[in-house]
């Protein structure tokens, strides 16, 4: 298996270097820690167990659980002014593809209901039921029946009245989005010849594993948080999974790849005056941006621009006169993904700091610059003190 | 308790140009005088450093002009004695002792501090560590 090699053992010695890991804290803040995500994953796993128990009404269904969307594709991240993390889940039923959509709604509805725990945090949404765990996630589990038709994981859920059944298929988008996050440089073509295809990673590694482009969505989908005050219907979840997959190239630097795929976004954006499709790549009939009009697309590009411009401030501070040092790169970072977060990495990478110097593996080298007690010419920090107010 | 060496000035300026080569060192009536140009990180700003020491004080550092900030005009930065000279160390033989190199500790220790300083300049809040002036009672003279 392919990881992306964390890059623990250094301190950064160029901005490209600095930027890349500040980014990756910005996202590890921001997602499900794995003690989280194997709660949920606990949690949906009863869900799974109470819907098919032997003698419940769906039994004969052979009801199954399983995760879709941000959760099964690693890219999580905690919403905007709530502490709730939204997993969406399927529940997918079988032979149940003739009945109508409410029907099986119902059904599933009832089987969750007639649980004591469930029923008191049990919600029913438009097509959807939800099982709000107080101040950590809610689950959204979603009814669907496979689409023998198609197989390969295609299934059909209800459309967003229950009126019909619509086409989708999870595991294939997530299929095709692990394909995507492939890194395809000299490096990793090295890697592949010794170490065979890749494979997709499980969403609850370390998150310092995690592919860039996995990163490159969580970070879109913050800044979408921040640039809208919370709001997603314009710059869907889905939508900006979609175009960060056909646009990244390959890059093993998150800060390039963030680069590569916003400027891919933002040129096409250029190219393109009327509000275009944005078809599900493993389906290519369903139109993700099926919602926009011409204001909502306008008010993407913007989103995207705006996205643009503070990255490459941060990339690039001269940019941002009248600031010294870190501050330039910060300030516009803070406006990308919210003060709270830049401020938790910085804190996060002073720490790191200080375990290198409580534990003698903080050097430097010529210049006064800060390394590894590996670097050549680097000489160990000596243990020390600050003094005064 | 005398088995401290004391570096003599002249090894001291030695040991500063061949560990900091763009510094420039120059000894006046047994007063080293170093300046140059310090860089903790990539993200960082490039600092105007002086080093004055000689032997038998404590060794300086000034960051000469309006190099540092306070948060808010007529505020105070952590751990500087005045706005243009941080407190790198706690002023006692168990921290800095006249055998120690100034290129392998105040350097350094300033690198850090430096840093630091403009994470706090950053969130407001000092990762350094370090002892508040308060809590000392009486200071060492210098060994």
């Amino acid at each position: 298996m392919l990881l992306v090699e964390p890059e623990r053992q250094t301190i950064p010695s160029n901005r490209s270097q600095w930027l890349d890991r500040h980014l990756e804290r910005v996202c590890i803040i921001s997602e499900l820690t794995p003690t989280e995500f194997r709660n949920a994953e606990q949690k949906y796993g009863a869900v799974g167990r109470w819907l098919a128990a032997p003698g419940s009404l769906l039994d004969i269904f052979s009801p199954e659980i399983y995760p879709q969307g941000s959760m099964l594709l690693g890219t999580t991240v905690r919403p905007y002014g709530r502490s709730e993390y939204d997993l969406d889940l399927v529940c997918q039923l079988h032979w149940c593809a003739h009945q109508p959509p409410l029907t099986i709604y119902d059904w599933v509805h009832g089987r969750m209901a007639a649980n004591e725990t469930y029923r008191e945090i049990l919600e029913k949404l438009k097509r959807c039921l939800r099982l709000n765990y107080a101040g950590s996630f809610h689950l959204d589990i979603l009814p669907a029946c496979p689409n023998g038709q198609t197989g390969n994981g295609a299934i059909i859920v209800p459309d967003r009245k229950l009126e019909c059944w619509k086409h989708s298929n999870p595991k294939g988008f997530a299929d095709w989005f692990f394909t995507q996050c492939q890194i395809r440089d000299a490096l990793a073509e090295a890697d592949r010849v010794i170490k065979g295809s890749v494979e997709p990673l499980p969403s609850a590694v370390p998150s310092e594993y995690k592919y860039p482009l996995q990163r490159v969505v969580q970070l879109m989908k913050r800044h979408r948080d921040i640039f809208f005050h919370g709001g997603r219907d314009i710059a869907r979840s889905v939508i900006l999974t979609t175009l960060a997959g056909s646009f990244y190239k390959g890059q093993r630097s998150l800060s390039l790849a963030l680069e590569s795929v916003l400027d891919g976004i933002h040129a096409a954006a250029d190219r393109i005056q009327e509000v275009p499709r944005i078809p599900n790549p493993v389906h290519a009939e369903e139109n993700f941006a099926d919602t926009w009009d011409q204001a909502k697309y306008e008010e993407f590009k913007s989103y995207i621009e705006n996205f643009r411009r503070g990255l490459k401030a941060a990339m690039h501070p001269t940019v941002f006169a009248g600031r010294r040092g870190l501050e330039k790169s910060t300030e516009p970072l803070s406006e990308l993904f919210g003060a709270d977060r830049v401020k938790e990495a910085i804190r996060a990478e002073a720490a790191e700091i200080n375990e290198r110097r409580n534990s003698g593996k903080l050097g430097v080298a010529t210049g006064g610059l800060l390394s590894g007690v590996s670097k050549v010419g680097a000489i160990p920090v000596p243990r020390n003190q600050f003094f005064g107010r | 308790m005398n088995h401290v060496k004391t570096l003599g000035i002249r090894e001291q300026a030695a040991w500063m140009r061949t560990r900091h080569p763009e510094f420039r060192c120059d000894i006046h009536g047994g007063l080293l005088y170093c300046r140059g140009p310090l860089k903790p990180g990539p993200m960082n700003a490039t600092y105007d450093v002086v080093i004055r020491y000689r032997i038998g004080t404590w060794p300086r550092v000034i960051l000469p002009g309006d190099q540092l900030h306070p948060l808010e005009p007529g505020g105070k930065i952590p751990h500087t004695y005045r706005l243009d000279e941080p407190c790198l160390f706690y002023p006692s033989r168990a921290s800095w002792r006249s055998d120690m190199k100034l290129s392998d500790t105040i350097i350094p220790w300033l690198s850090l501090w430096l840093t630091f300083y403009e994470m706090w300049r950053v969130t407001g809040e000092w990762y350094g560590g370090g002892i508040s002036h308060g809590t000392v009672e009486e200071l060492e003279p210098a060994a």
